[in-house]
């Protein structure tokens, strides 16, 4: 018995290969926009393999927060990559999410039968975004903590149970260390093992009905005599290597960022957030990372705060 | 009306709002280079002259440059909340990340006499700044030649070159002031971020290896979908 066997009989590693990549068939006219699903996937490996590293050095208490990124900026070798991987890697994570989400749109690849694809997708952004949100508020700057602050009062303002609810988001009764702490457990273990297990059951929906393609036909109507579909291409090597193709043209630009223009003047890290927090001090335009702005600005654009926050959450 | 919008998201929980200092003038542009070692050196040694007294730089704690100009730990002032009747002087570290190196310029060279504000200077970037007028005896003397009162009307019109005037010279020429200043910033933007030497030496090296595997991989692609377009028109043409 060969080596391989003797795994496989115990553990079908080849088998699994063979049925997501071998023998996973998906459309062959595949155009430009079908990208994004596996550079989403780069993406947070990158988020993933730097964040752990951050971790190493990264206090998380608010006299020591602000100082420790700094310290890593500065007297960490190659502290300063890492921490522009993650900032750069966070925002270029919304822009492929977007793509990715437009592509959904324009193909319609929302309707049957790829319902919960597309509902596990929308769970996906939206985790993305508390992740993303409770991530920003870590290095303790000024605009972490008065964006914490605006968020957390949009949960006070559910009636009757928003001031319970913030309460206990917060872990008091004004967003502070406690909070500090809270949000560093939920953006470090809590959301990304929801995030991981979300993207897996993506995937198996994917697996299951397959990709749309731009033509909307399903491959799997059409079947050649020995049950391949006739306009499918085997994943792998086909879309592996087109995949690849497109993840070094991502890394080129993504690089580009980190190397020449890690805060992109002020987009991916804001200036005000060089500032420690100060809960004396307003910031004189409390403003959200940019891949939230859309929905801060429905909630602005509603005097009520509760009928606002609807808005947002709706929209 | 967004002043309202933004108290009424808050919830009145702001006891403090800041004054938005608002600079009077357009700014210039800092010509700084920070691969300039000698200029930041320079800009180095003048900080630790003319501001160490009131402003830290806690974070260059071990590089070379700061070293060598003997800005140290042990140096550096440190100031609670409560002095300077509540504006200490602030670490400088990151003021050029969070200002801009243009804003420091222009805020250092525009100064001018005023004898109404508490420190006998006021300046065109920053109205009634705490920060004393740190270069009467070089710079000299700069005085606004217009009324106080029309600096409202033409706020961002005009740069502060327009606005003021020398009226008595210090111990530096014009020029050499520029210079002066222009190391100094140089200092300070080298100081908000270190890592850009390093950062844009290893930058182009990573981005020239991305760009050789991608051409690498487009052309593995390509020959490996040749055999699917081959086989495509193959069977269209039956
Ligand atoms: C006598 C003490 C003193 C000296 C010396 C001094 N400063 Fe200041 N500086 C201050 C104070 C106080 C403030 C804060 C002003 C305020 O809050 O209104 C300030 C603010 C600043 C700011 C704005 C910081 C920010 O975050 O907005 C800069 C830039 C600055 N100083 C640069 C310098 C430089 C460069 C020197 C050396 C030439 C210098 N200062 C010398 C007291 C000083």
């Amino acid at each position: 018995m060969s080596f391989n066997q003797w795994i496989n009989s115990r553990l079908p590693i080849s088998d699994f290969f063979d049925q997501h990549l071998r023998q996973y068939y998906a459309p062959k006219n595949l155009n430009f926009w079908y990208f994004f699903g596996s550079l989403a996937i780069l993406c947070l490996s990158i988020q993933i393999i730097s964040g752990i590293w951050l971790l190493m050095y990264y206090e998380p208490t608010a006299k020591t927060a602000f100082d420790s990124i700094e310290f890593m900026m500065r007297e960490v070798p190659y502290g300063w990559l890492l921490r522009y991987v993650h900032a750069v890697g966070a925002s270029s994570f919304f822009v492929i999410l977007y793509f990715h989400l437009y592509r959904a749109l324009m193909y319609g690849s929302y309707q049957r039968p790829r319902e919960l694809l597309w509902l596990s997708g929308v769970l996906l952004l939206i985790l993305a975004m508390a992740e993303a949100y409770t991530g920003y508020v870590l290095p303790w700057g000024q605009m972490s903590y008065w964006a914490a602050k605006v968020i957390m009062n949009i949960f006070g303002a559910i009636p009757f149970i928003g001031e319970p609810i913030m309460h206990l988001i917060q872990g008091d009764y004004v967003v502070s260390e406690v909070t500090l702490q809270r949000f560093f457990a939920f953006h470090v273990v809590a959301f990304p093992m929801i995030l991981l297990a979300m993207v897996f059951l993506h995937l198996v929906a994917l697996h299951t009905v397959g990709s749309n393609n731009p033509d909307g036909i399903e491959i799997k109507d059409n079947k050649g005599a020995d049950g391949i579909p006739k306009d499918g291409v085997p994943f792998h090597p086909y879309f592996t290597i087109k995949d690849l193709v497109a993840a070094a043209a991502f890394l080129i630009i993504f690089f580009t960022i980190v190397f020449y223009n890690p805060t992109m003047d002020g987009l991916f890290l804001e200036k005000e957030n060089f500032i420690p927090a100060n809960p004396l001090v307003t910031p004189p335009e409390i403003k959200p990372s940019w891949y939230l702005a859309p929905y801060y600005a429905i909630l602005r654009a509603v005097p009520n705060q509760l009928l606002g926050a609807l808005a947002m959450i709706s929209g | 009306m967004k002043g309202l919008i933004l108290t009424v998201i808050l919830g009145g929980t702001v006891t403090y709002v800041n004054a938005i200092e608002q600079s009077f003038v357009k700014p210039d542009k800092a010509p700084i280079d920070i691969k300039d070692r000698a200029t930041v050196l320079r800009g180095a040694v003048h900080f630790k002259a003319q501001c160490l007294t009131c402003h830290s730089m806690k974070y260059m704690r071990f590089d070379e440059i700061s070293q060598e100009a003997g800005i140290v730990p042990k140096l550096m002032p440190v100031w609670d909340e409560f002095a300077w009747g509540g504006n200490p002087p602030p670490d400088l570290s990151l003021v050029v990340k969070r200002r801009s190196a243009d804003w420091v310029y222009t805020f250092l060279r525009s100064f001018y006499l005023d004898a109404g504000h508490s420190t006998g200077f006021n300046n065109l970037v920053w109205h009634n700044t705490k920060m004393p007028n740190p270069f009467v005896g070089i710079q000299g003397q700069q005085v606004l030649m217009v009324p106080l009162s029309d600096l409202q009307h033409i706020r961002g019109e005009k740069r502060w070159s327009e606005l003021l005037e020398l009226e008595t010279q210090g111990a530096m020429t014009g020029e050499q002031f520029d210079d002066y200043v222009n190391d100094m910033v140089n200092y300070l933007a080298y100081a908000s971020d270190p890592s850009s030497l390093e950062r844009e030496k290893i930058g182009s090296w990573v981005i020239g290896y991305m760009v050789v595997l991608f051409i690498v991989l487009l052309a593995l692609s390509l020959s490996y979908w040749d055999d699917i377009k081959r086989k495509h028109y193959q069977s269209s043409d039956k």
